[in-house]
């Protein structure tokens, strides 16, 4: 329901935008700030285009560490509106794991422990592209259209997402120019490195999708699993409620960010964390405070030492993401997100200034 | 009056993307230029109301994680010191208890240098089952965090189990 709002403010924004050569004159703006070519009707587009074209292909994922990179290969069978299977072929240790989303559900099928998780809101019915959050996204970035390109034997157009606040590209998408789906994405690091991405390496249109694949029928010897519920929403509130503590929130994000939600989570062994999401609109960072006396064990992920503010601090870099954690007023804090440590730093220096 | 600024300059403007020699121009024509003047207002308007409502409306987080933290914690079965205490009653609990807090108040000093730590896998799981939900992000990948019922992947690597997923070392690494 909140993509069809957005949808409509942000249609509504793009058709009232006057139609090329409508404007008889233009007042004189030097070349070098003049608008780029304003690629929002293509965003919308493709926040659309699910709804309306199926489709079967195979996509990839790959995500860039610092020495390392990791991947994963997937095949989609997808049917508008709303019905997607995503069935991973690669690596090995998931192969035959099957996600099934229908609508607002989603059934979650591993083959290995004979469970099925259902949940509900977790389904995403563009496994590329649902360009939901639009406010968010156009207020702090501004989608240029760059180039035309060929994606999985399809002509596309290259749209950049560039930071309102830095100028620097921070994605790029890849729209089929017949039916806007997304057929490629990436993300980059504010260095400019690519930090990951996703590609349909083939993909084919069509409405001749069997049903049997959206099936959501418990396969006999299956266990149900119940997941998140829809009226479970995310507040700070509740999170702090049943964390049993007052987190503390960071005073300084980065430009654009904002708190986009709050949620409990507790550890197998019973650590209680409140989880504070921020977002802006690409990027995700998250903040973890727990009041137990457990330090984080950063395992093999071969972390760092560092200080800040008074306070020693490990930090660790894995795949496109960094971690730093840190301990102060009895609470342990961990910051993770596809930021560089250097953006880190001063959100942790602000927990508690 | 016939020349008047396009919606992309004025969102320029208002973003303060302009030169400054730019921005000046378009300030004074705002000044004189009643459709401009309108046209700055509307979009002003709705970049306001879109930031409303990009404040207001709050994620909603997919759950598979907890599902299966969850789902780890009501299979575990009480130990038998949880047991104790509906077996043998209260005239043992009390006791038990007693002793129970004594023992962690005097052991807490030596206790708290051996306890391990909170696995970083875990948090790093969290937030990618969360950022799973933003639509700009890199979609939902398969399964990343494991419990118990599952075989653990090492670091459970956010994403994939670094033994089979395709690893890229770079030239440095490469060559140590």
């Amino acid at each position: 329901m909140r993509t069809a709002r957005l949808l409509a403010l942000f249609g509504t924004l793009v058709l009232t935008a006057p139609a090329p050569g409508e404007a008889a004159t233009h007042p004189s703006i030097p070349p070098a700030v003049a608008a780029a070519t304003d690629a929002r009707p293509l965003i919308v587009a493709a926040v659309a285009a699910p709804q309306h074209v199926s489709f079967v292909g195979q996509m990839s994922w790959i995500g860039s560490g610092t020495r390392q990179a990791f991947a994963y290969v997937a095949k989609i069978e997808h049917r508008a509106p709303d019905e997607t299977r995503r069935t991973y072929l690669a690596p090995r240790g998931v192969y035959g794991e099957y996600v099934v989303s229908r609508g607002a559900m989603s059934y979650d099928v591993e083959p290995s422990v004979k469970r099925v998780v259902v949940s509900e809101n977790r389904a995403v019915v563009d496994p590329v592209a649902v360009v939901d959050d639009i406010a968010l996204l156009d207020g702090n970035y501004r989608a240029v259209r760059s180039a035309t390109d060929d994606v999985a034997d399809r002509r596309t157009d290259v749209v950049d997402l560039v930071s309102r606040y830095t100028g620097e590209r921070a994605m790029r998408l890849w729209i089929d120019s017949e039916t806007h789906i997304v057929l490629a994405k990436e993300a980059y690091h504010g260095d400019g490195s690519l930090a990951w991405r996703t590609r349909f390496d083939e993909i084919r249109y069509t409405d001749a999708i069997p049903e049997a694949f959206f099936a959501t029928a418990i396969p006999t010897g299956y266990a149900t699993v119940h997941g998140r519920s829809y009226a479970q929403q995310g507040s700070l509130t509740s999170a702090v409620s049943a964390a049993g503590f007052t987190p503390i929130t960071p005073k300084y994000l980065p430009d654009g960010f904002i708190l986009s939600g709050a949620d409990f989570s507790q550890t197998p062994d019973g650590i209680k964390n409140v989880h504070l999401l921020y977002t802006d609109g690409i990027r995700e960072l998250s903040l973890f405070e727990n009041a137990s006396d457990r330090a984080v064990d950063f395992g093999d992920m071969q972390p760092h030492l560092t200080s800040f503010g008074g306070h020693d601090a490990q930090y660790a870099h894995q795949g496109p993401d960094t971690l730093l954690a840190w301990r102060e007023r009895r609470l342990t804090f961990l910051l993770v997100g596809d930021l560089d440590l250097t953006e880190l730093i001063p959100i942790a220096k602000s927990v508690v200034p | 009056m016939t020349d008047h600024y396009t919606r992309e300059n004025l969102i320029d403007y208002q973003h303060g993307a302009l030169a400054p020699q730019a921005d000046a121009a378009v300030f004074a024509h705002l000044e004189r230029c009643v459709e401009c003047s309108a046209l700055h207002d509307e979009e002003a308007a709705l970049g306001e109301r879109l930031r409303a409502l990009a404040r207001a409306d709050e994620r909603e987080f997919p759950s598979m994680v907890k599902a299966r933290v969850w789902d780890a914690v009501r299979r575990e079965r009480p130990s038998w010191i949880a047991r104790l205490p509906l077996r043998w009653g209260p005239a043992l609990a009390v006791p038990l208890a007693a002793a129970f807090i004594l023992g962690i108040y005097f052991g807490t000093p030596v206790i708290r240098g051996t306890v391990p730590g909170v696995s970083a896998s875990f948090y790093l799981d969290e937030h990618s089952a969360e950022a799973q939900d933003n639509p700009l992000g890199p979609g939902a990948g398969p399964t990343v965090y494991e419990t118990s019922d599952r075989t653990a992947s090492s670091s459970a690597a956010s994403y994939i189990d670094t033994a089979d997923a395709a690893t890229l070392d770079d030239a440095d690494g490469a060559n140590r």
